[in-house]
């Protein structure tokens, strides 16, 4: 059960936390802030609230509701209960002559006896009068009415030293009801209906306990009962008033009987409401110096005008001119009638009419329910200003109380005490959001709009200097993130941010992109350069980052002539990625060539849309002829842009710009319906086919919708599967290895042959071949070109076609432009040909008609190569160090990072890893493996490109089961160029 | 007559002593401290005193009974400790006779209006004419909640005239805090007491304010935690009753048992040793859970701001504290008379279970000759309100 929203008054959902109730209610303390299901709302603390109900009548939304006894005084009634009934005096106002009617209605829906509330509060008037008669003579008199149980919960709960000031005699509902219950001996129970909700505390009060059942607010009652017709009933009181008590309706009516009782020189003073203001008034008329001027009485109570006004009364349809002319009409007579007599004989008069009752019935008690509140050591008020931003004098007292608190430290300490929320502020909100708009939240660097903002007031401050824009990005961010974590990653941006401004000082202007990527501007000094050239590499040891941490920096200098700054940004960040080394910072200075590179891509890229739609993009096919017997035996799908003035764009040139820009999407699917097509056209003109090699770009691999865009070509189509065939670069394998794989597989399983391109190209080693889903190699020619014969490169291709061949590859060399080339590649057994040798890439048409006419070979057919799905479980970081010499008896390696995966799988915990020499790592790999595994790591300390390798091995299992696991190794040599660190990613073989 | 005065001669009357007796028999008990201070021939000006609660108003009424002239003040304990021994039953009194000054009092109603009896402070203040000097030693009940509205009190008429408050919330032996512990019926208030000539006191504070006519008095903070840099802000509170509901917009048990890396039920178990700083302008002071609710809220034993830095802590090492604040007390007092310890029950709790409490009695018998002290379930100085901690008042 919530903490908040359990007394009379209550928050329901339509709160919007305007804090209109905050800054009008009296009660410090009372309004809690709060985030509740996401929505910030206000409830209220019962345990503070006077119930008021100031804030009901306040709250255009009807955000404030209250609870009363209707519900279960319509029940009782209706199951028979006896109950009489006390109607607040505001009956007479409201309903003039025609209250008989309502007391006939009531007594109509079963009330027993409807008494006047009127004649209570003449019974209060008479206590008030005779006790005031008692203590006139106290040095500090100054008491207080009591009529109003708002004004008794506020005293009780927050002015405990006006408590004894209170008269202590019931309100005039209580005395209305002790009345009925002691001298009419009434044994039904009672309920009261009238217009105040803080009734019902009196009603539950132990203090005033059991007089009265259940507070009916009359609102309540009008949404329940039709009046429209009570007029048929007609009753009346079952205890009538003398008649003065109808004037304590309007607050000040009692201060008007009481003065009449008194001397003149006995003041009254009337007071609305429960503002600081009245109760400091309340506080001043005690003390010594109001002597001899002090009140006798001053009568205060919750509500603004009068009662009728009150938040519980149904107030449609009132003629509040009428009212007024009632009351107004009352008061005069009072006060004709009260000017006739001596105050001594309109205090006999009063007397008279209650000789009889005993004083004692009528008195009540107090409860002291104050508790003090603490003040608040300066220290607590500065932490909150602190954190609020509010870090001038003038900040602490801007004091405008749209947070619903007076002034600044008012809230500070609401906040403190946990009543109100510092995002209630809205200066600080504003501060907050500027701070978000002008500082990057992970770094604490500018934002960029704010580093643009800085640069141009430095820029304008110092006309005569020179500045330069650098932008720098961490190399290898991802892998980072990880193989540490995002939360290390978030730490090194940090981290970087602060060194970042320690190696340059604290005045550089400074700011984060977002990923890795900082921008920075210096003066062009030869100093700066230095310090700048000098970082080598930055250490991040203390988050557990244990090798260096490289970026590279890419440089613009800044002429004063052009001031956009934004013009030098793009400069400085298209720099950055034209030079990257894992092992050492590098400096790249922005040259005019990588503009032109930049803006001939933006070019093309800006044509290839419209190239695409109309058909300038075209398909072509260059045959491939059977080694053997030079016959065609295959053909590969090509694209050539013919740019409407005939000029030809190279697909060498525009397919890595499709490629960056992801149009080669459509170019793939646009090339392949051709392919489809084409083939389609040679069935059903009878003409054999040879199968058609298409590409399939790593852009069109990654989508999600290649497979089935492949699926739906070969049901539109209908051709046999093997008439196509499908060409992955080997590049394309090089990221998110096992997705691509997955990929590739699924389309292979359809039944295709899968060729890997451009082998020996890129990252792999021989040794993955066999792990690919691969049918066909294809390398290209051009990579050997120097000397094809020479011994290193003939010893390549020899060895590259005999793994093939164990592999059952079939083998197409590319780029064959020379008989030698022919020749040789013939003899080592090189299956398929194609170059300028044997055909160029020629029109659709034409190779129709090449293929309609020339006689084609056999296809060449061999078993498929088993190959694995690989599911990735894990990545390690290694680092080994070893003389090359003797690599058995010097290698030592170290455990660096490990993430969860490896942990597990390994059934060790990552302390325990990280303690881990090369024996306890060997332990797990079966014996077989370890050679091999010193041979990969001798290759990779010999060799001077390092380059990823895959390393299949069987690695015991925390169930002690071996297991066939490959590694995924890439190597990264340290800066001491003696030791090695390496990411190992661990891929399941299923 | 001879005899008699060369009897006097040689009587070095001690401006102080510490009488203590842990005899189960609280007859016999208070029968062999009577007799100790008695030995003096000279009514004490003060007493304070520390007992267990079970016999703590036959020593109050007893004391009082014979030492009618004197200022009487104590507070039931968990344990006391002084010069003479250490006992979670019995009694431990410290008696001073000479060369102070003493005027007493009673904050009353302190759960919720001690503001009230303001005026107490006052008339025992206008008893002297020179601030110099001076101390406010107060006792006030357990499980009032009050003690930071005290200490508002105290402070309304003492900050201005730089005598320092230092204090204690008087505690109660172990089986009576667990029963109580979770029992909201209980009374708790009745459950630690404290007493000023001869009366004892509930839901009240009573103090004395000492005047040292023979020198300094200083006050000194020892903790043995301390703040680490993983920080957590309050974002839901019930300052009146001490409660925390949110750190960091989380269920604050939740959160702090996460924060220090341990299990809900592990977190549960030894929540005592992890009392959290409340950094105020870079000082730290120790709060301490009194229990875990239901809702996953913490209820602690002085009182944690909204929005305010709270550091959690770490166990500082025990030996290295004990060495650097014996250093830093004879700096800054070489020569003293008597001292009085108002220090943690859950410190001493810890001590007692990490074989530590020997150790720190060692280090009271190395600040001072003369010592007593409660283990009480707040430590107050100045304006905080703070726990496990160690307020020791030492005079010159």
């Amino acid at each position: 059960m919530s903490r908040f929203n359990n007394g009379l008054i209550y928050t329901n959902d339509s709160c919007i936390a305007c804090n209109k109730c905050v800054t009008n209610c009296s009660t410090f303390g009372a309004n809690v802030s709060l985030v509740e299901n996401g929505k910030l709302t206000i409830q209220i603390d019962s345990e503070k609230c006077n119930n008021c109900g100031k804030c009901i009548d306040l709250c255009i939304r009807n955000a404030r509701q209250y609870r009363d006894d209707f519900d279960l005084f319509q029940k009782d009634l209706a199951r028979g209960e006896k109950i009489s009934v006390i109607l607040s005096p505001v009956f007479h106002l409201y309903y003039g002559e025609k209250l008989n009617n309502f007391i006939g209605f009531l007594k109509s829906i079963g009330v027993q006896k409807v008494y006047d509330e009127t004649f209570g509060a003449e019974i209060n008037i008479w206590a008030h009068t005779n006790y005031l008669k008692e203590h006139i003579a106290e040095e500090s008199r100054a008491f207080i009415s009591q009529t109003c149980p708002s004004l008794v919960n506020t005293i009780e709960l927050h002015y405990p030293n006006l408590l004894h000031r209170i008269v202590p005699v019931h309100s005039p509902m209580m005395c209305t009801a002790i009345y009925a219950k002691k001298y009419l001996c009434d044994a039904n129970k009672i309920a009261y209906i009238g217009t105040c909700v803080s009734k019902k505390d009196e009603i539950n009060n132990p203090l005033t306990f059991g007089f009265v059942n259940y507070n009916v607010t009359f609102k309540k009652f009008c949404e329940h009962y039709d009046l429209q017709n009570m007029e048929k009933n007609n009753s009346n009181f079952d205890l009538n008033c003398f008649g003065f008590g109808k004037i304590t309706n309007f607050s000040g009516g009692l201060s008007e009987i009481i003065e009449s009782c008194f001397p003149p020189n006995y003041q009254t003073v009337k007071m609305i409401g429960f503002v600081p203001t009245n109760f400091q008034t309340l506080k001043l008329e005690s003390e010594n110096k109001y002597e001899g001027n002090m009140p006798l009485l001053t009568e205060i109570s919750a509500c603004n005008s009068c009662m009728h006004f009150k938040p519980s009364m149904n107030i449609e349809g009132i003629e509040t001119s009428l009212i007024n002319s009632r009351y107004s009409k009352l008061l005069r007579e009072f006060k004709e009638s009260s000017r006739q007599n001596t105050y001594e004989e309109n205090f006999q008069k009063i007397n008279s009419y209650f000789e009889l009752l005993n004083k004692d019935d009528f008195t009540r008690k107090f409860q002291n329910r104050y508790i003090q509140e603490y003040n608040l050591p300066p220290e607590i008020i500065n932490e909150i200003f602190a954190s609020m931003r509010k870090d001038t004098v003038e900040k602490q007292n801007i004091n405008c109380g749209c947070c619903g608190y007076s002034t600044c430290s008012k809230m500070a300490k609401a906040i403190a005490f946990g009543y109100t929320r510092k995002e209630n502020c809205i200066h600080f909100m504003n501060d907050e959001m500027l701070l978000r708009i002008k500082r990057d939240l992970r770094t604490g660097l500018l934002s960029l709009p704010a580093f643009i903002e800085e640069y141009n007031k430095v820029a304008l401050q110092n006309p005569e200097k020179e500045y330069f824009i650098i932008g720098a990005d961490v190399n290898k961010f991802k892998v980072i993130n990880e193989l540490f974590g995002p939360k290390v990653g978030d730490k090194l941006l940090k981290m970087m941010g602060q060194k970042l401004h320690q190696i340059f000082g604290e005045n550089l202007l400074a700011g984060h992109l977002g990923g890795g990527i900082f921008i920075m501007v210096m003066e062009n000094t030869t100093e700066n350069l230095q310090r700048l050239y000098s970082t080598k590499s930055f250490d991040f040891t203390s988050i557990g980052i244990t090798y260096p941490v490289t970026m590279r920096f890419g440089l613009a200098k800044v002429d004063n002539n052009i001031s956009e700054i934004v013009y030098y940004l793009d400069r400085a960040l298209l720099a950055v990625d034209v030079n990257q080394n894992s092992i050492i910072n590098t400096f790249t200075w922005y040259d005019n060539k990588y503009k032109s590179q930049f803006v001939h891509e933006s070019k093309i890229c800006s044509l290839m849309q419209d190239a695409i739609k109309n058909g300038e993009i075209q398909v072509s096919i260059q045959p491939q002829y059977n080694a053997k017997n030079e016959k065609i035996v295959s053909a590969e799908a090509l694209s050539t842009w013919i740019r409407p003035d005939g000029s030809i764009i190279s697909p060498g040139e525009f397919i890595p710009i499709a490629e960056k820009n992801k149009y080669i999407k459509n170019i793939d699917k646009m090339i392949w319906e051709k392919a489809f097509a084409l083939q389609r056209r040679f069935l059903d003109d009878g003409i054999t086919p040879v199968p058609i090699a298409l590409n399939i770009s790593r852009v069109s691999l990654e989508g999600e919708d290649c497979f089935y865009y492949i699926k739906h070509l070969l049901k539109e189509y209908n051709i046999p599967l093997n008439l196509i065939h499908f060409e992955i670069t080997e590049s394309a394998y090089s990221v998110n290895q096992s997705d691509i794989i997955q990929k590739v597989q699924s389309i292979r399983e359809l039944g295709f042959k899968i060729a890997l391109d451009d082998f020996g190209s890129g990252y792999s080693s021989l040794n993955s071949l066999k792990d690919l889903p691969v049918d066909i190699l294809k390398f290209d020619m051009r990579f050997f070109k120097e000397n094809v014969e020479s011994n290193k490169n003939s010893n390549i291709i020899d060895l590259l076609l005999k793994l093939s061949k164990n592999l059952n590859l079939i083998t197409i060399a590319e780029g064959v432009d020379s008989y030698e080339n022919a020749e040789f590649l013939r003899k080592q057994g090189c299956d398929i040909f194609q170059g300028y040798l044997y055909s160029k890439s020629i029109p659709l048409e034409e190779f129709y008609t090449l293929i309609k006419k020339s006689e084609i070979s056999k296809p060449i057919e061999k078993p498929s190569p088993k190959i694995y799905e690989k599911t990735p479980i894990g990545t390690m970081l290694l680092y080994f160090k070893a003389d090359v010499s003797n690599i058995k008896e010097s290698l030592k390696i170290k455990i660096e990072a490990v993430n969860g995966f490896i942990l597990d799988f390994l059934g060790v915990d990552e302390a325990q890893i990280l303690q881990w020499n090369e024996k306890n790592l060997f332990s797990y790999i079966s014996t077989e493996d370890i050679i091999p595994f010193y041979e990969r790591i001798t290759q990779s300390l010999v060799c001077i490109n390092l380059k990823s390798y895959e390393h299949v091995c069987t690695i015991k299992d925390k169930d002690n089961t071996f297991q066939k696991l490959k590694l995924m190794i890439s190597p990264v040599r340290n800066e001491d160029n003696k030791s090695y660190r390496c990411v190992i990613n661990f891929i399941r073989l299923e | 007559m001879f005899v008699n005065s060369f009897y006097v001669c040689r009587f070095f009357m001690k401006r102080s002593i510490i009488a203590y007796s842990s005899n189960p028999d609280a007859k016999l008990a208070l029968e062999e401290v009577k007799k100790k201070i008695s030995s003096q021939k000279q009514n004490p000006i003060l007493i304070v005193f520390f007992s267990d609660i079970t016999n703590f108003e036959y020593y109050t009424m007893a004391l009082k009974k014979d030492f009618t002239e004197t200022t009487i003040i104590g507070s039931s304990t968990y344990k006391s400790f002084c010069s003479e021994g250490f006992g979670h039953k019995g009694i431990s009194c410290l008696a001073v006779y000479k060369q102070i000054e003493c005027a007493s009092g009673v904050i009353f109603e302190i759960k919720n209006d001690p503001k009230k009896y303001e005026k107490n402070l006052s008339l025992a203040l206008n008893k002297f004419n020179d601030y110099s000097d001076m101390v406010c030693l107060e006792f006030s009940n357990g499980f009032t909640n009050g003690e930071e509205q005290v200490l508002d009190v105290y402070n309304s008429l003492l900050a201005d005239k730089k005598i320092p408050v230092a204090g204690a919330t008087s505690s109660t032996s172990l089986d009576l805090f667990e029963k109580n512990k979770n029992d909201k019926y209980a009374e708790k208030s009745s459950s630690s007491l404290v007493s000023l000539d001869g009366n004892i006191y509930a839901n009240s504070s009573v103090f004395v304010l000492i005047k040292n006519l023979n020198g300094k008095i200083i006050t000194f903070n020892q903790t043995f935690y301390k703040p680490i840099e993983s920080i957590i802000i309050p974002t839901d509170i019930d300052y009146k009753n001490r409660i925390v509901y949110e750190y960091d917009g989380k269920i604050a048990a939740d959160y702090l048992s996460e924060k220090l890396h341990l299990s809900l039920e592990n977190f549960e178990e030894n929540f005592m040793n992890y009392p959290v700083a409340r950094n105020y302008s870079g000082k730290f002071y120790l709060s301490q859970i009194e229990k875990i609710n239901k809702d996953g809220s913490l209820k602690y034993f002085s009182q944690i701001f909204n929005q305010t830095k709270i550091h959690l802590t770490q166990k500082d090492d025990f030996q290295k504290v004990l060495a650097s604040d014996a250093k830093e007390i004879s700096y800054q007092l070489l020569d003293n008379s008597f001292a009085i310890s108002l220090s943690s029950f859950y410190m001493i709790r810890n001590f007692e279970r990490e074989d530590k409490f020997l150790p720190y009695m060692d280090f009271y018998s190395n600040v001072s000759e003369n010592y007593i002290g409660i283990s009480g379930f707040g430590q107050q100085l100045f304006n905080f309100n703070q726990n496990q901690t160690s307020i020791i008042v030492i005079f010159e």
